[in-house]
């Protein structure tokens, strides 16, 4: 037997795998509203022209059809099936990013005492005939949880249930205080640097030194003006930044963020800012109030659009520095008047160097990529 | 030692191990890396028919004078084997089903005349393997073991591999690429070559894939255009299955260069064209394989690319002819189309009977891509917790593919699990960073 045959049976085998197509897909998004609920429709203007048969143009007549097909493909029925009256507030073709699509704004009013906050939603356009056309509906309660998939609808499968109701100012605010407090849970420097500080606040520098304990009032009083001064300054680059819309590229933030624990943690070692700490925790704060502020306008807008969500992630970050200003302080009180402080600050002091000096490498090699 | 030396080495120590362990592997090169290689690394053709047009002609005075042969000597197995081979060559010059079912046939009346310990075990193993039947592979593969005569170190390497497919599509890869490793110390050829390309592009290392396919070429003493040709089609896959669509266009031509008016090569030239924007031609080039062929996932194509132009009648009439025959392939062979029918109707047909298809092919090869496919049609019916549980069956199985993350990524978000989405899409992404781009939407064949 031939090699070569084999090896030709293998090309035929490969060259003609069941093939794995990627579909194309429709996004509704919803949005309550004080009367209702506000659809903006997204369906790719090929598949509503496979699918409806309908011209894709922006012509009068098509766009009536457009209208028609999209009244007779969705619905929403509130628990007891009373209907919502289906309205459609605008339709046209355009073509926005890549393809072009039908982009839609339904709005669906509820009769007369049904409750708006809860209903299923039907949708059925394109999918109905198209097996592989994947609808995603999205619901956009305005709030810092930002939108959220709540259904992929397929052929067989076009309804959702929809728990919806507007969200409160106070429930903003709440969302705000919980994203500000998982940013600087999950983001290990700010609570480095933060730790760098209070590992100091115990001692007392004299010649260069760290030489004495200060008392458990003075301790106290210190760690309030160096917590207060790192608030101070990240609050006013963080509200600075958010009326301004000013920001620096978040690359050297963070290199610059990293080396401040790098220096706060020298300062461990060897006081190279005593009696100047407030001041550097301010100025210090302004660097990582950067640093928030960077992350609030990439990774959620919402947050800059009123004072009342920022102040919320502001409080978010202030409680979980409170929180740790608690947990740690009275151990190293504790730890300070057993007589083995000083290993023990080398050696947290050492390790926050390591880290720092990590980071530092890290984002400049990412910041260079 | 003083107290300021012993600070510095307490302090440096640490953060240059950190640094240290950071940037050695960017510095340093990777030593596993793979070189890349393009279509002018493959090696020259060799002796063969350089045209679909003569490979037809060729192939046609084979079939001819191994059906004479045949018809001579009735109750003898090895004209009938001859017969079967130059029928699987026809198939694979011009896409002919009916042949490839003849030649199984032929080799069916071959073992029905053969004495027991001889008859045409191994290429009954290879003729089964093609139509994706495991089963019928393994009782080829136990005829080979009883075979009085073994032939060759070839045949040895060869009953090896074939073991090694066995454990591939039925999802162990790792038992596969032992088998091919020891296949390929009995005898580093061609046909092993091509076997660890299919592993390692299951596994997302396109670059070794593509490596492999070059050592396959230049492993091949024959070298003939046609299979040139198909290796080239082959890497250009690869390549358009991570999104680098212009480097794939390139293997395409080369492999159009190799042999002319291939059908294949017109396929996938017409899908870098569809991606590359030219509709017209691309529809031109799959309406003249449809055509000149009857390959239905031509016709697939076909209806895919009206629709994404929103055709709709031309759309469903090609998507009806596709179904047609995909129908009859099916009545022939099931075992050797029914993932491509269940891939049809997915796309233009009836969900449940796609499911129907999936689950065959899924009890039949139960590997990554048939999971990937069984979880499609599984979601099609409104059945995301059973798609994700296959979607993780084809991921345990150390399958990599883009399509495959986007699938995890689309059912962990409707499931809820957001942080789970955004891992897959990370990962899609590095696999393909044009798998969510619009022009991924228009791609049928190369997907990976």
């Amino acid at each position: 037997m031939t090699r070569s045959l084999l090896f030709a049976m293998l090309a035929i085998l490969w060259i003609v795998p069941a093939a794995a197509h990627t579909s194309a897909s429709s996004e509704v998004r919803l949005e309550p509203t004080k009367t209702g609920i506000v659809a903006d429709v997204t369906i790719p203007q090929a598949e509503y022209a496979y699918a409806s048969g309908n011209t894709a143009s922006n012509d009068q007549a098509s766009l009536a059809d457009a209208k028609r097909y999209l009244l007779a493909h969705t619905a929403i029925r509130s628990a007891d099936g009373s209907e919502w009256n289906v309205t459609i507030a605008d339709v046209h073709f355009a073509r926005n990013a890549g393809t072009p699509d039908l982009l839609a704004k339904i709005a669906y009013d509820p009769p007369a005492g049904a409750a708006p906050d809860r209903f299923d939603f039907e949708w059925s356009a394109v999918i109905a005939n198209t097996p592989d056309h994947v609808t995603r509906v999205v619901l956009d309660k305005n709030d810092l949880s930002g939108p959220q998939l709540i259904g992929l609808l397929r052929e067989g499968n076009t309804q959702v249930t929809v728990v919806a109701g507007r969200s409160t100012a106070l429930a903003r605010f709440g969302s705000a205080i919980q994203v500000g407090a998982e940013h600087i849970l999950g983001g290990l420097d700010h609570l480095a640097f933060l730790v760098a500080l209070l590992l100091a606040a115990p001692l007392l520098a004299k010649n260069g030194h760290w030489q004495a304990l200060r008392s458990g009032k003075e301790a106290a009083i210190a760690v309030a003006q160096l917590a207060s001064g790192f608030t101070i300054g990240h609050s006013i680059t963080l509200i600075s930044v958010a009326l301004t819309g000013l920001t620096l590229p978040a690359p050297p933030v963070e290199i610059f963020i990293a080396a401040t624990i790098l220096l706060a943690a020298f300062n461990v070692i060897r006081p190279i800012f005593a009696r100047r700490e407030l001041w550097i925790a301010v100025l210090f704060g302004l660097v990582h109030g950067l640093g928030f502020a960077g992350f609030i306008r990439e990774a959620d807008a919402d947050l800059t659009r009123n004072i009342s969500t920022l102040l919320g992630f502001n409080v978010g970050l202030e409680l979980v520095q409170i929180a740790v200003i608690v947990a740690v302080v009275p151990l190293l009180l504790f730890i300070a008047r057993r007589g083995f402080y000083s290993p023990f600050r080398i050696t947290a002091a050492a390790v926050l160097i390591a880290s720092s000096g990590f980071w530092m490498v890290t984002r400049t090699v990412d910041a260079v990529a | 030692m003083p107290r300021t030396r012993l600070l510095i080495f307490v302090l440096g120590f640490p953060a240059v191990l950190v640094a240290g362990l950071f940037l050695a592997p960017k510095i340093v090169p990777h030593s596993t890396e793979e070189p890349h290689y393009s279509a002018s690394d493959l090696p020259h053709a060799g002796y063969g028919p350089v045209s679909q047009g003569d490979a037809e002609t060729k192939v046609r005075e084979r079939i001819e004078y191994a059906t004479e042969l045949a018809a001579e000597r009735p109750d003898q197995w090895l004209p009938k084997q001859v017969l079967a081979r130059a029928l699987r060559s026809r198939y694979l010059v011009d896409g002919n089903a009916d042949a490839l079912r003849d030649a199984g046939r032929q080799l069916a009346l071959a073992r029905s005349v053969a004495d027991d310990g001889a008859g045409p075990a191994l290429v009954s193993a290879e003729w089964s393997m093609e139509v994706h039947d495991l089963d019928g592979a393994e009782a080829g593969l136990a005829a080979y073991d009883k075979s009085v005569v073994k032939l060759s170190t070839g045949e040895q390497a060869t009953a090896l591999e074939l073991r090694g497919d066995i454990n591939f599509y039925r999802g162990d890869i790792s038992a596969a690429e032992r088998l091919y490793d020891a296949a390929r110390k009995i005898e580093n050829g061609p046909s092993v070559q091509v076997r660890l390309a299919v592993l390692e592009k299951s596994r997302g290392n396109f670059d070794a894939a593509i490596t492999h396919l070059v050592n396959a070429a230049r492993l091949d003493s024959l070298r003939t255009p046609q299979t040139l040709a198909n290796i080239a089609l082959q890497a250009g896959a690869i390549e358009f299955a991570r999104g680098r669509y212009d480097v794939a266009q390139k293997w395409y031509r080369k492999a159009d260069e190799l042999f002319a008016d291939y059908w294949k090569t017109k396929l996938y030239l017409g899908e870098a064209a569809l991606v590359a924007g030219n509709t017209d031609q691309a529809a031109a080039m799959f309406e003249n394989v449809a055509v000149d062929t009857g390959d239905p996932q031509a016709m697939d194509a076909l209806a895919m690319l009206y629709r994404r132009s929103g055709d709709r009648q031309r759309s469903k009439a090609w998507a009806a002819r596709a179904s047609a025959e995909w129908e009859k392939r099916v009545g022939d062979i099931p075992s050797a189309y029914v993932a491509h029918a269940a891939e049809h109707e997915l796309a233009f047909g009836d969900p449940a009977r796609a499911l129907s298809y999936a689950r065959k092919n899924a009890t039949t090869r139960p590997n990554g891509e048939a999971y990937l496919l069984l979880a499609r049609a599984l979601s099609a019916n409104g059945q995301d917790s059973a798609a994700m549980r296959q979607l993780m069956r084809a991921e345990r199985a150390g399958w990599k593919s883009a399509r495959l993350y986007v699938e995890i990524a689309q059912l962990s978000a409707a499931l809820g699990d957001e942080e789970h989405a955004a891992e897959a899409r990370d990962m899609a992404l590095k696999l393909n960073p044009q798998i969510y781009s619009p022009e991924a939407t228009l791609i049928w064949f190369a997907h990976g």
